[in-house]
């Protein structure tokens, strides 16, 4: 049973147990070993693939277009995009995961790249902020960032477009500023453009459709 | 010939505020140089100039097309990182890089193994790599033997009389004033009659820059014997110091200084620095681009800070809410050395007839402080709006009523009025402080704050000119070295020369960040704006003279009887030309012309005024401090657009939050090194605790030069933390004497009250 | 990082295998603390063998028994975001809300999560002396060391705090763990107490797992009666911010309105997730007033060893017992 299908049972306020209760609930306990086994026993036969530690193929999807690179199993997906890419969109400033300058999103997901080794990346897709948008042809939220500015030094600016930009993808008009803030809790500023962003997130979710 | 102009100059009104305010004018006579504009007047209207105007850098800001010093990418780019001593006081015994010299892709290796380290973040080594890879290793391979040595690396130890002395010239930390205490009227016999007489010590921490571009350059000697320097500095004309030119063996005038742009300085970034001068040496070592940026910990280690303080504070008034005298002594450190801010201004804005203020810079074992928007401002108006504050409850009397009682500046007394009403003065501040029932208690305080910046006329001993730069097709440049630190330097020069010539921002190429143009002034003391402003006015006109003798030319009239209005040329009968079709008139060669800046007029408003409101919310069972509001009434005298200069209050204030809640710089007092040097560990504010700030611009003419414009970066950070630790000691009726307050200095202050 | 080779396991049992092989490799998952670890060669492994291309190890369902399977690889995001988790158990949905950034929920799994260390600032810098990392004190105990983030618990030895607020909550639920063993076979952590052990020198990990043990899972087992579940976290920022104190607790009801079963966890009190014994034996038998709540509270921290920097710990733990129990009964 997946994750998002017990709707039903829920709505009608049953308990865990209760959903199961005559669905033959004695034979569950067994069932999850021999799925498992029977699993492991395909795996067995070929020992698992292995990168590195020197130079390996990676191949990413980035903004649209597949990119190889050579990287080590070591190098970050914030290390590719930079220097054999030349995007420098997503910024190095703590390298630890705890400012949000490096956003990008991955399958569509804001994720910091510092924190990504690229060969995770592999085959996936990844979304920069020039993927975005470019100065003569603006994504809705990079116009509003420029439009309400929420920007000053702009160092940390493609991490929240890309954050604010993911909150109006998620909620389309109905973007509260509860839900605005949230999306952006984990960039973080030093010029101070917080009230700015905030204003340029609604702002742009206005004219927005959810999955835009 | 100087000529003389009579003007008003005074309050103009403010963006915000509907009702009358009170009339705050005069009229000013000043001296006008001949090659200087009329400065614009109280009744002038504008077409851009006061409104809000997006920033014309907006576009590559906003999709990472900009490119910041980290972002140069050159052709065979090598990298550079450092070893650093993590010990307070240490003799460097030796260091052994034989490993990393081995390392293939390791191209340069550079040991210092000499004398002592006395801080945190001291260089011992510099490597230069192929990549950061190989360059990460081999730092890691760099064996240093220490020999580890007591020292203080804390204000509050190396102030112990046994201390271990950062110089050994001298017998102790603490520093003397040459001149003794600062003394004014008679303090002591102030003291002694007075009425109310309160004293409290505060203490304030530490504050990193923490810019999120570390400090750094790009360094690249090319094949003609010049050299190109990017660098993330706010100050391209000052960078290629003596130690950077010496470096890369060239003489100045063949090192170009580039800053496109640049990810915050906040006073922490004017020449280069030792890691800047060893980056240069391997460039020429190694013959090819070299990049050197500071790690995030050593930026937090060495990359500049602002001083901490120690101060002990008395104030003396009467019962009817007079001020007499203020008496103090503060320490600060600056780590080892001084300079960088040590000490507080914790008396000024209000009249205090009799004053004795005692300032000590403490040398510590820790690397050393810098310039850091408003040095010693944030933490001096904490301590004085909050010695102030307790005298106003000491003595019954109204806090803001007391403000307004010794604060003679007449625009902050309109301000002060502004900001009560919007923060909802009468109703939200707690008569009985930490009366509200329930854990969660609210209250609102205010403080002041001021500044000071007409900017200057020259940079260095150059005036400060702007090359202008126009073609027949009337494609106008304004060219500069000026660079952007984040304020919006590009747009401010944009809209004065768009107001000027008839024309939209985005038509002017603004070319600014690079030391091929004329020398700009360094982004400090909140006076860039405010110094080129007035210099590109002046490139405007002269621009439209030189367009108006080529049109008297062909018109064949005098060029006297011509006049501009907005960038349409006017002549006799009915003669016109719009500013493009003058340019027509302009040769292959193209005009050239130079905006200078002349000296700023004597003006009646010496400083800039500011005052902010804060309101919070205090969970007395956790310590957790909540700003609901914010209101900032700042004055930085003619706006040149209200929604950058919105953006540079914000930012003072969110800095203000952040220091008066979250941020500190923690050493171990025993081993001296920082323990938080991450962003997780030193905390700065996030969009989920930025309270709304209601920004009030109340518009003066300061007539300090043709622009009016005065600085506002750094007046807008001074008052925050006073103004919410007052609003903190009236909700919960106890004042947290220390910055930041956390959640285990409220609890403190809490219990201190109830025991 | 040292350079590794960097394995991509296609389900727990080959990654068991091949760390039970390597003795010198570290399991991956998201990454979010241990390529941290490695940026500061506080871990330098020579092998990362990761689960990224494991396929069913995220899996969120309910059992037949009525426990709940979360997949070790499932991510906070989706513990946030999943109904099952929202409806069935929601101190564990709130908490993954709560935790750490948006970026950082989308990378970071509930094994993970589980497995992180400590973000003591001696602990994850090399040039800081730690008995963790083979010291021989502990210098956050020393007079003048920085101890705002200490422990106030089993801090003898080390004073570092265990930063998870998933933890707690999963505590407070008696959530088992599911291990792939280095031979091949599960195996069941029998109660999530001993799946922690206290801090020994030269040890980094706070798990009391084998080399090659792979958490696989984590069930949380089903009831027969009403649970009551509440949750409370005091931190100092809203935005991205650590738990000063986190604090889970569940409770059954007997017939007469009495608490008949308490569990109650800490988190950021103790080098690992921190069981309040004491303020579950006071709770039962009592009903579930605001008076229990304090004698509770009181309790749970009599026998606390603060360090002079964390004696605020204690209030701050108090007024989460307090909250979580309040959440609790509003839920109810």
């Amino acid at each position: 049973m997946s994750d998002d299908a017990p709707q039903d049972a829920a709505a009608r306020g049953l308990t865990r147990r209760a959903l199961f209760k005559g669905a033959g609930a004695a034979a569950a306990a067994g069932a999850v070993f021999r799925s498992l086994d029977a699993a492991a026993k395909d795996d067995a036969a070929a020992g698992p693939p292995v990168q590195g530690p020197g130079k390996t193929a990676v191949t990413l999807q980035v903004n649209g277009t597949e990119r190889k690179v050579e990287a080590e199993p070591r190098e970050t997906l914030l290390q590719v995009l930079r220097l054999p890419l030349d995007l420098t969109g997503a910024k190095p400033v703590c390298d630890r995961g705890q400012c949000g300058a490096c956003t990008v999103w991955l399958d569509g997901e804001p994720v910091y790249a510092c924190n990504v080794l690229a060969v995770e990346a592999e085959g996936r897709k990844v979304t920069t902020v020039e993927g975005l948008g470019a100065p003569d042809d603006l994504h809705a939220v990079q116009d509003a960032f420029v439009q309400k500015d929420a920007l000053q030094c702009g160092f940390c600016t493609p991490g929240l477009v890309m954050s604010a930009a993911w909150a109006v993808e998620q909620h389309g008009e109905d973007l509260t500023e509860e839900q605005a803030r949230e999306a952006c809790a984990g960039n973080l500023c030093r010029c101070g453009t917080y009230p700015h962003v905030l204003e340029a997130a609604l702002a742009a979710a206005k004219h927005a459709k959810k999955g835009d | 010939m100087p000529r003389t102009v009579t003007y008003k100059v005074g309050l103009v009104g403010h963006d915000k505020h509907k009702q009358d305010v009170p009339a705050v004018e005069q009229d000013l006579t000043v001296e006008i140089h001949e090659m200087d504009a009329e400065p614009w007047g109280r009744e002038d209207t504008f077409r851009h100039v006061g409104h809000e105007v997006p920033r014309v850098d907006g576009a590559v800001k906003a999709t990472g097309a900009a490119k910041y010093t980290y972002d140069i990418n050159r052709p065979g780019l090598l990298v550079a990182g450092l070893v650093y001593s993590p010990h307070a006081h240490a003799d460097i015994v030796s260091v052994d890089a034989g490993k990393a010299q081995g390392m293939a892709g390791v191209v340069a290796v550079k040991t210092f193994a000499r004398g002592s380290a006395k801080y945190p973040g001291k260089i011992v080594a510099a490597i230069c790599a192929e990549s950061e890879q190989v360059l990460a290793d081999a730092l890691e391979a760099v064996e240093v033997t220490y020999k580890v040595k007591p020292g203080p690396a804390v204000t509050e130890d190396a102030m112990k009389d046994d201390a271990v002395v950062v110089d050994p010239r001298r017998k102790t930390n603490v520093g003397q004033p040459r001149r003794g205490p600062l003394v004014r009227g008679k303090p002591d016999d102030a003291f002694e009659g007075a009425e109310v007489v309160v004293q409290a010590t505060y203490r304030t921490p530490i504050q990193t820059h923490s810019c999120l571009e570390p400090h750094g350059c790009v360094c690249e000697i090319h094949a003609d014997g010049t050299a190109t320097v990017w660098a993330s500095t706010q100050a391209t004309s000052f960078f290629a110091n003596q130690q950077l030119t010496s470096a890369l063996g060239l003489p100045r005038n063949k090192v170009r200084v580039i800053t496109q742009h640049m990810g915050g300085g906040f006073g922490s970034k004017f020449s280069a620095l030792e890691w800047d001068v060893l980056c240069a040496e391997f460039a020429r070592e190694t013959k090819r681009p070299v990049r050197m940026m500071l790690s995030r910990r050593l930026e937090h280690l060495v990359g500049g800070n602002r001083p901490d303080s120690i101060q002990a504070l008395r104030l003396a008034g009467s019962k009817d809410g007079t001020i007499a005298a203020l008496q103090g002594e503060v320490w600060g450190t600056s780590g080892n050395s001084s300079g960088g801010g040590a000490g507080a201004a914790n008396f000024g804005v209000y009249t205090l007839p009799h004053l004795s203020m005692l300032q000590h810079g403490v040398a510590t074992f820790s690397a050393k402080g810098r310039a850091f928007r408003a040095p010693r401002h944030p933490q001096g108006f904490y301590a004085l709006e909050s010695i102030i504050e307790r005298y106003a409850y000491a003595a019954g009397v109204d806090a803001l009523a007391v403000r307004l009682k010794n604060d003679k500046h007449p625009i902050r007394q309109v301000q002060w009025r502004i900001g009560a009403e919007r923060i909802g003065w009468g109703k939200n501040r707690r008569k009985q402080p930490g009366s509200d029932k329930g854990p969660v208690k609210r209250g609102v305080g205010c403080a002041s704050g001021r500044w000071g910046a007409a900017g200057r006329h020259t940079v260095g001993r150059n005036q400060l000119v702007f090359d202008v730069v126009v073609d027949k097709e009337g494609g106008v440049a304004f060219q500069n070295g000026v660079q952007d630190i984040g304020t919006g330097t590009r747009t401010v020069i944009a809209i004065i020369a768009a107001e000027e010539l008839g024309l939209q921002p985005g038509d002017i190429d603004v070319r600014i960040g690079d030391t091929t143009y004329p020398p700009g002034p360094g982004s400090g003391g909140s006076t860039t704006a405010p110094s080129i402003g007035a210099a590109v006015r002046n490139g405007a006109l002269r621009v439209k003279e030189s367009l108006a003798g080529l049109l008297a030319l062909q018109w064949g009239v005098d060029e006297a009887q011509l006049s501009w209005k907005d960038g349409v040329c006017h002549g006799p009968g009915d003669k016109q030309a719009s500013f493009r079709s003058a340019c027509s008139l302009i040769g292959e060669d193209g005009l050239r012309v130079q905006g200078r800046r002349m000296r700023n007029f004597q003006s009646a408003y010496g400083e800039t005024a500011g005052c902010q409101f804060a309101q919070v919310a205090v969970d007395t069972e956790t310590g957790v401090i909540t700003v609901e509001n914010v209101v900032a009434v700042h004055d930085c005298g003619r706006i040149i657009d209200t929604m950058t200069a919105r953006s540079q209050v914000n930012g003072g204030v969110i800095q203000g939050i952040s220091y008066a809640l979250y941020e500190e710089k923690q050493t171990d007092r025993n081993l001296g090194d920082m323990v938080n040097p991450t962003f997780d560990t030193y905390r700065i504010l996030g969009m989920q605790d930025c309270p709304p700030i209601d920004v009030v611009l109340t518009s003066v003419v300061s007539g300090y030069n043709n622009t009016g414009m005065m600085g506002l970066g750094e007046p807008a950070t001074v008052p925050t933390a006073g103004a919410i630790a007052n609003a903190v000691y009236n909700a919960i009726g106890v004042q947290v004497t220390d910055l930041p307050m956390t959640p285990a200095r409220v609890l403190e202050a809490l219990e201190r009250r109830q025991g | 990082m040292k350079a590794f080779t960097f394995v991509r396991a296609r389900s727990a049992e080959e990654a068991a295998k091949t760390l039970g092989d390597s003795k010198t490799g570290l399991l991956h998952s998201g990454g979010c603390d241990l390529l941290d670890r490695m940026k500061e060669r506080v871990a330098e492994p020579d092998m990362l063998v990761s689960l990224c291309d494991a396929e069913g190890l995220s899996d969120i369902r309910l059992e037949e028994d009525g426990s709940i399977w979360v997949g070790a690889r499932a991510t906070l995001a989706r513990l946030a975001e999943a109904s099952l988790v929202q409806r069935f158990l929601p101190t564990l949905s709130e908490a993954a809300a709560l935790a750490a950034s948006p970026q950082l929920r989308h990378r970071a799994t509930i094994g993970g999560n589980l497995a992180q260390h400590t973000r003591c600032g001696y602990y994850r810098h090399k040039s800081f002396p730690c008995l963790k990392r083979g010291g021989d004190s502990c210098p956050v105990r020393a007079e003048g060391g920085v101890q705002e983030m200490a422990g106030i618990f089993d801090n003898e030895t080390c004073a570092s705090a265990h930063p998870s607020s998933i933890a707690p909550v999963l505590g407070s639920l008696d959530a088992e763990l599911v291990i792939r063993n280095a031979d091949g076979r599960q195996a069941f952590v029998p109660s999530f107490e001993s799946l922690w052990a206290s801090p020994k020198k030269g040890r980094a990990s706070d798990l009391a797992l084998a080399a090659g043990d792979v958490i696989e899972a984590v069930r949380i087992p089903a009831r027969d009666t009403k649970q009551f579940v509440g949750y409370a976290e005091i931190r100092q920022r809203k935005a991205f911010d650590w738990a000063l104190v986190s604090c889970a607790v569940r409770y059954e009801m007997d017939a007469d309105g009495k608490i008949a079963q308490a569990s109650v966890w800490y988190g950021s009190v103790a080098p690992t997730p921190w069981r309040a014994g004491a303020a579950e034996s006071a709770l039962r038998g009592k009903a579930c007033t605001d008076e229990t709540a304090r004698t509770a509270a009181e309790q749970a921290l009599a026998d606390a060893t603060p360090l002079a920097g964390t004696t605020y710990k204690v209030q701050l733990a108090k007024v989460a017992l307090k909250r979580a129990l309040a959440a609790a009964r509003e839920r109810a």
